[in-house]
């Protein structure tokens, strides 16, 4: 009587046209970054060529780069991982994500104002010395060097991983749990039967994305690194662009960049998905099971939570401490700070909706493909994980300097790559889902003629609201948070909020600065929330579906 | 009259199942047989959702078999996930019209449908929110109102119970006689053809060629 | 209400028609200097006043940004002068044959501690680098650079990276014109008293202010803003009896420039009393011309030598330095 779970054969594509952009923005995608690369390469001569590095220290910076990066993301893991079961067994899984979305701000924050709030609590004046000074015992010392680089890249991407291992833990049936119970399975075998498998297909798409992530680190390298021996391929392309313009080189790391990259990713997806839902997980209680109430247990899971929220959130609340001023009333008024304002909420705004849209429409088309078209759409939206904002600002500004003024182009130069740099993100949050709708909902609606863009929006747009949510905040909130990007592009024209940060700062201004940096903390805030209660909307019931 | 003509599948190479039947307009067979015997495949190929090796499938006399499943008169009736759970059960019906706008002769004969199968006053309420009887006669209605000529039922109401069931099938006799719709319901219970009081078909194993 | 908005509509498209009458000069600068607190805006009332123009910044991230941006724009470039190079950039900008020779008169106009008579870049605000600290903190405090090198482990300062910072560059070739040949030797006994090396001036200096370091490298003019700003004297900048290296800030103007006559000007204009008096308390550096110092200024340190390298030095030798410095300090 059971009915076999098998794919649908019918003999023409359910899909439409839209699967022929799809792969049309897949090859635009691989096309625009090898073009901004080879923009580079073509127009090295302009470089004054300071740069002499040699293979043999490309190679080192390399070596570091990898190891370091798999490092972070291995110890990220490590993290995230008991925190979550703790979560998970303590029944929390739905308050934590109140608390997660805090430290998840550090994701999407400037660098800088992370770093700063960090040191805020780490730092040698931070709260932790003044707490040991008042106990008498010595201050911390310095903390800069690769330790530092670890912790903060484990203080910054845990939250990312303990929020995706929580949607697993949620989709467990309830009946496996209510099997577990009944059987009196203990926390190991839980884990061996029940969780691991689930969590298996996550994890190596989660720990690729820290990978990238850490891998193309590069102003947190500069902040904590405490000086050349703790470097990236991404701090070498940035000297090379800006410092000694030497194009070619940065043109070639960016390559060898790539390269690795793009090896690591292909790797790991053969283990699993590279999906990321990270959607709010369910609200259902967890069934207690044998050894919930062991109090060592219990003693356990309250130290790994609150020691997570400690570190986690703590930074978090030192750049509002900090920011918490007369200065922030006094920001509001300069004419300055509200162009800002308003550039910064436009641009991010917009290319939220675009990378949400772009993601989307990858994410449909990625549905009606073999399994070598969905490897390759998965490694082209990736590789802008691995090519550096700056490679593709100045490459574009190289291939439009004469075609067009670069000046008046700049908001939209700085929309697209921004927009470029989170598709991988919204790309991730929403393809999961959209592949599970297409497997459950196919035969429904093909059987009923709800095909094309009546189906995407009378039927998928309303079911993956809260994905659609979340991929929107969030690449929304990559860009306020964005400095990059706008450091070449913009102008007393056209100003972002972190731009006018990053002025204040070189100006002695250390109030406006911390007050500032607490308002883009606001702003990226409102901006998630935002969009996660705009997803709602789409949820709303139309008075009817026809038409 | 529907007709499948040595229709040949095989889901794994080596062990092929064969159909070969026809069914009247107005007619309900009900499909019995074994587990794994074939019954939902063959539900599959008539509505498109498969491409059969050999044969054809034919509906007075057209061809259907190259058909994709949109262009085929038939309304499939599925065990479970008929309905879209954010839209209401009028909505539900209204979607399955490909397009169609919801105007006021639409929307009376709407209600008319669901007071038929008695559903009334369940038009504004989303499928979380009535019984799994209620849900697969909601399913019906839009059956009803789609009036394509050809009405496939794969286990429909196996999951509910007796009672409920029979509800079922006079709701779904008038659906049937409305529109004389050639229908085919698969079901693994006897009393099923009995209560219908209709031609039963069994089928055979699949062959090993 | 119709007849309000058409007048303003008149108005509004009328305005870019008045405005394009005059000429523009475009000024391409760092990003500080451009700024609403900086000297921009006051230079900019000044200088539009007398040449009936339209006085444009455009302001880019850094000095070196500034350069790498017209290198960028070749020819096309809608800069007419470039401001805010330093005189380690000068040999490279030069290489770059984008600029031209401003033909304004140098000579005793300028006030620096060392002579400076170039064709095309004029120099506009000059200033010490120096180790600063907080005097009610710090007892110890290093009166020569070999003091500071030579201090023990537990003094914390923070510097630049030499590769992206102006200061750090300096450092760097202070200690180099300090300790010529043995100069790694000199970083690798102050590498345990760095705390970091960070990428920007700013990054550096808050560090400081947070207390994450007793000393900061930055500017002999640093404690002056706090004098003025904040009303505190007490940040001091050490004064080492080598001398302190020095950095002199020039502008130049485009040979691709589409306002000549005007671009000459403004080079005169700099040295100028109308641009030089902005300087001191919006830039916080010495001004190259002659003008009045504000009375905090007196309390300064004033170095007996100033230390300089060529340009074509710094050019020639600038890659080789940096990695004798990155391997020095990474031991």
């Amino acid at each position: 009587m059971a009915v076999r779970d098998h794919q649908i054969n019918i003999n023409r594509k359910a899909g439409g046209g839209y699967v022929i952009i799809g792969i049309g923005v897949a090859a635009s995608l691989v096309i625009i970054a090898l073009l901004t690369i080879g923009a580079l390469l073509v127009a090295g001569d302009v470089g004054s060529g300071f740069g002499g590095t040699s293979l043999a220290s490309i190679w080192r910076v390399a070596l570091f780069t990898f190891w370091q990066a798999s490092l972070s993301a291995l110890l990220s893991l490590a993290i995230a991982l008991p925190v979550a079961r703790a979560c998970w067994r303590r029944s929390l899984a739905w308050h934590a994500n109140k608390l997660i979305l805090l430290s998840f701000l550090t994701v999407v924050m400037p660098t800088t104002v992370a770093v700063s709030g960090l040191l805020g609590i780490w730092g040698q004046t931070g709260l932790v010395s003044s707490i040991l000074a008042r106990m008498g015992a010595a201050p911390l010392p310095p903390i800069y060097g690769l330790g530092a680089v670890l912790l903060a890249h484990v203080f910054f991407n845990a939250p990312l991983m303990l929020r995706v291992l929580l949607t697993v833990f949620a989709a467990i049936p309830a009946e496996q749990m209510r099997l577990a119970a009944q059987w009196g399975l203990g926390d190991w075998q839980r884990f061996r039967i029940i969780e691991w498998p689930r969590l298996r297909t996550v994890i190596p798409g989660l720990l690729a994305l820290v990978f990238l992530l850490c891998f193309t680190s590069f102003s947190l390298i500069l902040m904590l690194g405490g000086g050349p021996a703790v470097t990236t391929l991404e701090v070498n392309i940035y000297t090379a662009l800006r410092f000694d313009f030497d194009l070619r080189m940065a043109a070639s790391l960016s390559l060898v960049q790539l390269s690795i990259c793009a090896v690591v990713v292909a790797f790991l997806a053969r283990f699993g998905t590279t999906t990321m839902s990270g959607v709010a997980a369910a609200r259902s209680r967890r069934l207690p099971q044998r050894g919930d109430e062991n109090p060592v247990g219990k003693a356990i899971d309250a130290f790994l939570l609150a020691g997570f929220m400690c570190l986690a959130v703590a930074p978090v609340l030192s750049v509002i401490f900090k920011g918490v001023s007369s200065h922030m009333v006094s920001i509001f008024l300069w004419p300055s700070f509200q162009r800002a304002l308003l550039a910064t909420l436009g641009v991010a705004v917009t290319s939220g909706i675009l990378a949400t849209g772009v993601a989307l429409l990858m994410a449909a088309s990625r549905v009606r493909l073999g399994p070598a078209g969905q490897w390759s759409f998965d490694l082209a939206v990736s590789l802008y994980l691995a090519v550096s904002a700056i490679v593709l600002g100045t490459g574009a500004f190289i291939l439009l300097r004469g075609v067009v003024d670069v000046f008046l182009l700049a908001p939209v130069l700085v929309l697209m790559a921004n927009m470029l740099v989170a598709l991988p993100f919204a790309y991730r949050v929403v393809q999961g889902k959209m592949a599970l709708l297409a497997k459950t909902q196919d035969k429904l609606c093909l059987s009923l003629d709800v095909r094309g863009w009546r189906r995407f929006r009378l039927v998928t747009l309303p079911a993956m609201a809260p994905e659609i949510g979340f991929a929107a905040g969030l690449s929304a909130a990559l860009s306020v948070g964005d400095l990059t990007v706008i450091a070449l592009f913009g102008s007393q024209q056209f100003q972002t909020l972190p731009w006018l940060l990053y002025q204040m700062m070189a100006r002695y201004r250390t109030g406006d600065a911390a007050a500032l940096a607490l308002i883009l903390l606001l702003i990226t805030i409102l901006i998630f929330v935002g969009f996660a209660l705009g997803a709602r909307w789409l949820q709303r019931r139309p008075r009817h579906a026809a038409g | 009259m529907l007709q499948v003509e040595n229709l040949e599948f095989s889901w794994e190479p080596g062990s092929v199942l064969s159909y070969d039947l026809s069914v009247s307009s107005g007619e309900i067979l009900a499909v019995r047989g074994s587990s794994g015997v074939g019954k939902t495949t063959l539900l599959e190929l008539i509505a498109g959702f498969q491409q059969p090796d050999r044969g054809r499938i034919l509906w007075k006399d057209k061809d259907l078999t190259e058909l994709p499943p949109w262009e085929r008169p038939v309304t499939s009736v599925f065990q479970s996930d008929n309905l879209f759970g954010h839209l209401s059960c009028f909505d539900n019906v209204v979607i399955g019209l490909g397009g169609r706008r919801a105007d006021d002769a639409l929307r009376q004969q709407i209600n008319e449908c669901f007071d038929l199968l008695g559903l009334q006053g369940l038009q504004q309420r989303l499928p979380s929110e009535i019984s799994g009887g209620q849900q697969q006669r909601v399913a019906l209605a839009r059956a009803l109102i789609r009036a394509k000529p050809i009405l496939l039922l794969d286990e429909s109401f196996s999951a509910l119970d007796w009672t409920m069931r029979q509800g079922c099938f006079d709701a779904l006799r008038a659906v049937v006689d409305a529109h004389d719709m050639a229908t085919l319901l698969v079901s693994h219970d006897d009393r099923d053809a009995e209560y219908l009081e209709c031609r039963q078909l069994l089928l055979r194993p699949p062959e090993t060629r | 209400m119709k007849s309000i908005l058409s007048i303003c509509f008149t108005v509004l498209l009328s305005l870019p028609l008045v405005a394009h009458a005059k000429p523009v000069l475009t000024v391409y600068t760092y990003d500080s200097f451009a700024s609403e607190w900086g000297p921009g805006p006051a230079i900019e009332a000044a200088f539009e006043e007398k040449c009936d123009c339209d006085l444009q910044f455009v302001a880019l991230d850094s000095s070196i940004g500034i350069l790498g941006r017209v290198q960028l724009e070749g020819g096309a470039s809608k800069a007419d002068i470039v401001l805010g190079l330093d005189t380690n950039l000068m040999a490279t900008a030069e290489q770059t044959g984008l600029f031209a020779p401003h033909g304004a008169n140098v000579s005793g106009r300028t006030n620096l501690p060392v002579a400076f008579d170039d064709e095309v870049f004029m120099p506009f605000d000059w200033g010490y680098f120096a180790f600063v600290y907080d005097s009610s903190k710090l007892r110890d405090v290093p009166v020569s650079l070999d003091a500071l090198v030579n201090a023990p482990d537990d003094l914390r300062i923070v510097i630049q990276d030499p590769r992206t910072a102006t200061p750090g560059l300096g450092l760097l070739l202070w200690i180099k014109s300090v300790y010529g040949d043995e100069a790694a030797d000199a970083w690798a006994r102050l590498a345990p008293k760095i705390v970091t090396v960070t990428k920007g001036w700013w990054d550096a200096y808050s560090m400081f202010l947070e207390g994450e370091a007793d000393m900061v490298l930055s500017y002999s003019t640093s404690p002056a803003y706090h004098m003025i700003a904040e009303e505190t004297d007490k940040y001091r900048a050490a004064g080492f009896a080598e001398g302190h290296y020095m950095q002199i800030e020039v502008a130049a103007m485009l040979k691709s420039s589409s306002q000549p006559v005007l671009a000459r000007q403004f080079m005169d204009f700099i040295l100028t009393e109308g641009f030089q008096s902005v300087i001191p308390t919006t830039n916080w550096m010495y001004p190259a011309g002659k003008a009045e110092l504000p009375a905090a200024f007196s309390s300064l340190i004033t170095p007996k030598t100033s230390l300089l390298f060529t340009p074509q030095d710094v050019a020639a030798n600038k890659s080789a330095w940096v990695e004798e410095w990155q391997s020095a300090i990474t031991r």
